[in-house]
């Protein structure tokens, strides 16, 4: 059973990278040809997700989408992973009054909810896809800084950084060597699953119109077209939704053992 | 027999029928046997003892007692229990057993630092069983079973959690929580382990005056000293199996096994401590600690705590020495390792390191020998790279496999053993790779912190001679900081003995354990007497 969960997760994970880097092998369409004899038609056999209300293919739509809604939460969790660990490292081995400075600047961002504070960025920047990028990215980089910290607190205290210290190792080098690779596992595990929520936050952002605009085959901007059409039209908001579900619950599942395995420090080195 | 072997069905108790009849256990996983064959029979008032080292069966057999196994993990046999039938080769129903737990047969864990709930108070917890089985009503009616077990104040701690208490206390609570149904069998796991020697010898105590009171008890310890003062009757277990039983004077005076002989020997208080070698009292010491005091001040918002660990300590290392520091948990050791270590600072003195005595030039080295070797090295690291970085702490990468190689074998560690991660290891093997690393950096002094604490006595017996080994082939000093008495008394030329951040007796090892002056001495040996 759980073998089959984890086959089909990656199935999903495999399609999801073909849509982003070569959508053409999945579909011959064109995502912004639009067919007026092809409107809002259900899904069929010749139209796999139904048409909207432009006539153009949601199939094809939902496969080019990939890119667009997937590349913003890749982003984000990669610069959160980045910069979110540098600066929780330093402050858990730096001197004190550094982690209070970076401690209160922390509670001060968790004290906002992810969604608000990516808001709060593209009101500063305006509308646009790279303002909802650097959004996210902001809203999700104090749980970074958050799990870096505390993990570097942990090992700087832990015996193989004193045992390092005795034998003569600098107190730079011996963080880098016995803290930094613990920590970047940790990092690892979290932007895993933080992928998912990044996502979802990002076509939040989208369906809001803040992002990336129409016609684009984005699935926060599909799902938003379609919300007129709800009563006539399902599938046009569904399947981007659908993909959109998909992509977080397989990614979530291929991360659970992963996670338990880089947590354990089992990985190769 | 077998007409009436009914699970449970109380069968007429005759008045010379054994309390407790083992017959043929045997716990297994699956196909492999954990322990096998156990029989033995218990009265009231006795106390039977399952020693051993760890991986012996004694703790599986004991919990499959009251048949609460890890699981995957199944018992079989013939039990009986005051006429009822507890395994008829299979457990009795769930119903029979939650009859006996607790009010029948009490069991007390191991680990008493961590088998409280940390979110219940004292109170609690002692009288749950009480409540269960209907002998208690309220929390004050702890009181008189922690005064029992001889806890400290019980009406102040009544309502304290298990991280405001001693390890001491905790354990007498837990004995309590045992005793609070009022139970005609207690089973001990271990209950002296992670004690100090004197708070040790009060358990003992306590264990000896519940069984004058006519309560049959089960001892599971692998401390030939405890179970010596204690037990009637002794198993000896080693891998899974019963290799010797018999009372405990026969076995312990006359044992047949060599196992067993080798359990006594390694718990032994040996005769004459190691003969001190010759030391210019001229000569200048590897190490020169002069007056240190180390004080931590904790801020809260109202007010401001200073509490002293080192008060004003002194002592001197020469080369050659193996100075032992002998002290209770709390006694200020630790803090004064660390700070011989480098790793702390204190608040007034010094630690003077001299020169070398391979290297005039430079000053004397330390090696590092921690209490806990798990953490103290990296999770992900080979142990290969580990010994490594102590011969090159800037690119352990570059050591040769061959050094490398060396070092395993002066300590005694497989090389097959070298590709894998700590995790990996045996408990001895650990202790094996920091002594590696340790003398890697080729140092004047190896730094000991409660080295052989965790250690089971056997593998302790073979980690103290690894280290008296190196001293006489390297002639490092040894600087031996531990909190067992036996261990010092067997290593150490000299002694400092410490108690709440002071030293209060210093000499040559003969003399401080012969003639003790101070009382606190006195008591910390008496506690570990044969």
């Amino acid at each position: 059973m759980r073998n089959v969960a984890l086959a089909l997760a990656a199935a999903i994970v495999l399609w999801l990278g073909v849509a982003m880097l070569a959508p053409a092998w999945l579909t011959s369409g064109d995502p912004l040809a639009t067919q007026t004899s092809a409107v809002l038609l259900p899904p069929s056999a010749e139209h796999w997700f139904g048409t909207d209300q432009s006539g153009r293919d949601v199939y094809t739509r939902v496969v080019y989408g990939a890119r667009d809604s997937l590349l913003v939460g890749l982003r984000a969790v990669a610069i959160a992973m980045v910069c979110g660990g540098l600066i929780g490292t330093v402050a858990g081995v730096a001197p004190r009054w550094v982690d209070r400075i970076v401690s209160r600047l922390l509670e001060v961002t968790m004290a906002f909810p992810e969604f608000l504070l990516a808001l709060l960025v593209i009101a500063v920047l305006g509308k646009g896809a790279n303002s909802v990028a650097l959004g996210v990215t902001v809203a999700i980089i104090p749980a970074y800084v958050r799990l870096a910290r505390v993990t570097a607190r942990q090992l700087r205290f832990s015996g193989a950084v004193d045992a390092a210290t005795i034998l003569g190792v600098s107190y730079p080098r011996a963080v880098w060597r016995h803290v930094a690779p613990q920590v970047a596992a940790g990092l690892l595990g979290l932007g895993i699953v933080g992928f998912g929520s990044a996502i979802v936050t990002a076509a939040g952002l989208s369906f809001l119109g803040l992002g990336i605009s129409p016609p684009a085959p984005e699935w926060g901007v599909m799902m938003s077209e379609g919300k007129n059409q709800l009563a006539r039209a399902w599938w046009i908001t569904f399947f981007p939704g659908l993909a959109l579900a998909a992509t977080v619950v397989a990614v979530s599942t291929l991360a659970r053992p992963l996670q338990r395995r880089l947590a354990t420090g089992n990985a190769h080195d | 027999m077998i007409e009436n072997t009914t699970p449970g069905a109380p069968t007429a108790h005759v008045a010379d029928e054994p309390l407790l009849s083992v017959t043929g256990l045997r716990v297994t996983a699956g196909s492999q046997a954990l322990a096998a064959e156990v029989s033995f029979d218990l009265d009231p008032g006795h106390c039977i003892a399952f020693v051993g080292e760890s991986g012996g069966g004694k703790s599986l057999t004991a919990r499959a007692l009251i048949n609460l196994l890890p699981p995957g993990v199944a018992a079989s046999g013939q039990i009986t229990y005051a006429g009822r039938h507890l395994y008829s080769p299979r457990p009795a129903p769930a119903r029979i057993w939650r009859a006996v737990r607790g009010a029948g047969i009490a069991y007390i864990a191991q680990d008493a630092l961590v088998s409280l709930d940390p979110l219940r108070t004292v109170g609690d917890e002692v009288i749950e069983s009480g409540l269960i089985h209907q002998q208690a009503q309220q929390r004050t009616d702890a009181i008189p079973l922690l005064r029992k077990v001889a806890f400290p104040e019980p009406e102040r701690h009544l309502t304290h959690r298990s991280h405001q208490l001693s390890g001491g206390m905790r354990q007498r609570a837990l004995i309590a929580s045992g005793l609070s149904a009022n139970p005609r069998i207690l089973i001990a796991d271990e209950p002296t382990t992670a004690l100090d020697q004197i708070t040790q010898q009060r358990i003992v105590e306590l264990l000896q005056q519940i069984k004058r009171e006519g309560t049959a008890l089960i001892l599971v310890s692998h401390d030939i000293n405890v179970v010596r003062h204690v037990a009637d009757t002794v198993l000896v277990f080693r891998q899974g199996s019963v290799v010797e039983q018999g009372p405990t004077s026969t076995v312990l005076q006359r044992p047949s096994s060599p196992y067993t002989q080798a359990l006594i020997d390694a718990a032994r208080l040996p005769g004459e401590p190691t003969p001190k070698p010759v030391i210019d009292p001229t000569a200048t010491p590897l190490i020169r600690v002069v007056g240190v005091t180390k004080t931590f001040t904790t801020r809260s918002a109202l007010t401001t705590t200073t509490t002293t660990a080192l008060d004003n300590v002194s002592l001197n290392l020469h080369a050659g020495q193996t100075l032992g520091v002998l002290g209770e948990s709390g006694s200020g050791k630790s803090t004064l390792t660390r700070i011989i270590l480098g790793l702390d600072i204190p608040t007034a003195g010094a630690t003077i390191m001299g020169p070398s005595p391979h290297n005039p030039a430079h000053r004397a080295k330390v090696g590092w020998v921690p209490q806990d070797p798990l953490s103290a090295m990296n999770p992900r690291w080979p142990v290969a790279r580990i010994i490594a970085e102590g011969v090159n702490p800037r690119a352990p990468r570059q050591v040769s496999q061959q050094h490398i190689d060396s070092l395993a074998e002066r300590v005694g560690l497989s090389s097959s053993l070298l590709m894998r991660r700590p995790h990996q290891l045996s408990g001895g093997q650990r202790q094996r790779a920091v002594i590696a690393r340790a003398l890697a950096g080729n140092p004047d002094i190896l730094v000991c912190d409660e080295a052989t604490s965790a250690l089971d006595v056997t593998v302790q017996a073979r980690i103290l001679d690894l280290i008296h080994q190196v001293q006489s082939d390297l002639g490092v000093a040894v600087l031996f900081v531990s909190h067992d008495v036996r261990v010092v008394r067997r290593i150490a030329h000299d002694v400092v003995v410490m108690r709440n951040g002071r030293v209060v007796e210093v000499g040559p090892t003969r003399q401080v354990f012969d003639a003790p002056t101070h009382p606190y001495t006195v008591d910390l040996l008496r506690s570990v007497a044969p």
